[in-house]
């Protein structure tokens, strides 16, 4: 097993008082596709968010490719952030075009202004939605707005990929291009990627590692 | 007497009369100066107080709140008490001038602005700020999206605190004075031309200040109205 990029340890998250997920041990190994698998309500969405900065802990600790990344209050420093890609599982995005979308996660990251636009263009190419570039992102789809922002997170090159139900609103030859996308994300380029979905067959399909998380806590 | 008024109110304002236009020049340059200055103070503070996790955020909107409703004549009494010639800053002069009316606007503007601003993100879609830093922004950048993605809250914010300057009359009278041709403002202007028994021009004026206040409204609705079909 190749060395873990993220580590969790003796992790606690609450909320309004009520500890919703306790994680004693968790490590997904870098490179690899790592699938946390549950039920609705098991905690996989607050498991990720914590994972990737973005939620306060009661409890625990999170490294990042061994470095210190988050303790304690919410957001983890800027500068780890942007080792991540997160996508959400209800997505938000911005009241601009769908190009707009994708450019703007270059920007933040510092990405100069000649070389958004082709980028962005290149990955709406690669996910099919290239028609979909001068369209207002508010006019889209479920399905359509799930590719949006996984172009917008995938465009980053980010070493890490956090992928909260990914698939979930897609079409079945949406959902198998986005799955080959993402174990080639993996495979070919390294990537790391921890993802949640409560779907059956998904971390086959990937052949990724599978970690089962039930009532907040990790069953297997 | 009413309709007689309103009738000779309309002739005085589209023969466009000194008498009525001037108080309108001094209401509309204080009013909109003062929201300018009280939204670029107000705006940031309410983001700060709406977004951040501080100590005593709740009081602080308490606060926010209460000074909403601040009587106009008390924030003129605050302002006189430091401007008059004896007052802390009485070498500056500024009493009886559309300066100091400006001061006490903005004062008054400002927990309205700030406190609208504030209830806006509040309340506004916790996602574009999770987004944001998801996509590796800083907590303040993060902020500004949350603002500019909620823009049409934000303009109601600024078109409350205008209408409140625009149409108050404790400040403008105590530290502007009424003074004919420089401080007098449409409603300063109402007060004093009833009172010596113009009701034609004291009409003229109201009709004024009621359009303002539509105009205003009006603006403000067509841009919610764009920013809903966006949404």
């Amino acid at each position: 097993m190749s060395a873990p990029f993220v580590e969790i340890e003796d992790l606690q998250v609450a909320r309004g008082g009520k500890l919703v997920l306790e994680v004693g041990k968790f490590e997904a190994p870098a490179g690899q596709v790592t699938v946390i698998f549950g039920e609705n309500g098991a905690g996989k969405t607050t498991l990720l968010m914590a994972a990737a900065g973005l939620l306060d802990l009661k409890g625990g600790e999170i490294k990042l490719f061994g470095e210190h990344f988050h303790r304690g209050r919410a957001p983890a420093p800027k500068s780890l952030r942007q080792k991540i890609a997160f996508v959400f599982q209800d997505p938000y995005l911005f009241r601009r075009s769908v190009l707009k979308n994708l450019t703007y996660g270059l920007k933040i990251r510092g990405v100069s202004k000649s070389r958004r636009r082709g980028q962005a263009e290149a990955m709406m190419e690669q996910l099919n939605i290239s028609g979909l570039a001068g369209r207002p992102a508010n006019d889209l789809s479920g399905g359509e707005r799930k590719l949006v922002a996984l172009g917008r997170s995938l465009v980053l090159d980010s070493p890490v990929l956090f992928l909260d139900e990914v698939t979930a609103s897609l079409d079945d030859s949406a959902r198998e291009q986005v799955l080959d996308l993402i174990a080639s994300e993996a495979s070919e380029r390294g990537k790391s990627i921890l993802m949640a979905t409560h779907l059956e067959g998904i971390a086959e399909r990937l052949k990724a590692n599978v970690v089962h998380l039930k009532a907040g806590r990790i069953a297997g | 007497m009413i309709w007689e008024g309103i009738k000779e109110g309309f002739v005085l304002l589209f023969s466009f009369d000194p008498e009525v236009w001037g108080p309108i020049r001094v209401s509309v340059t204080v009013a909109l100066t003062s929201t300018v200055i009280a939204s670029i103070l107000a705006l940031p503070f309410g983001l700060l107080v709406g977004l951040g996790r501080f100590r005593g955020r709740r009081a602080v909107v308490g606060l926010l709140n209460t000074l909403m409703a601040l009587p106009t004549v008390l924030v003129g009494l605050i302002v006189y008490a430091f401007i008059t010639r004896r007052g802390p800053l009485g070498s500056l002069e500024l009493l009886y001038t559309q300066t100091a009316m400006v001061i006490g606007q903005v004062i008054l503007a400002f927990p309205i602005i700030a406190g609208f601003c504030a209830a806006a993100v509040e309340r506004a879609d916790p996602r574009v700020q999770q987004t944001m830093l998801g996509l590796g922004a800083g907590r303040l950048r993060a902020g500004w999206v949350v603002a500019v993605e909620n823009r049409p809250a934000l303009a109601t914010a600024v078109a409350a605190g205008f209408g409140r300057v625009f149409a108050e009359v404790g400040i403008a009278m105590m530290l502007g004075g009424n003074i004919h041709g420089y401080t007098r403002n449409i409603t300063t202007g109402i007060a004093f031309e009833t009172g010596k028994g113009e009701f034609a021009l004291g009409v003229a004026l109201g009709v004024v200040l009621l359009v303002v206040a539509l105009a205003v409204n009006l603006l403000v609705g067509a841009w919610q109205y764009r920013g809903s079909q966006e949404a």
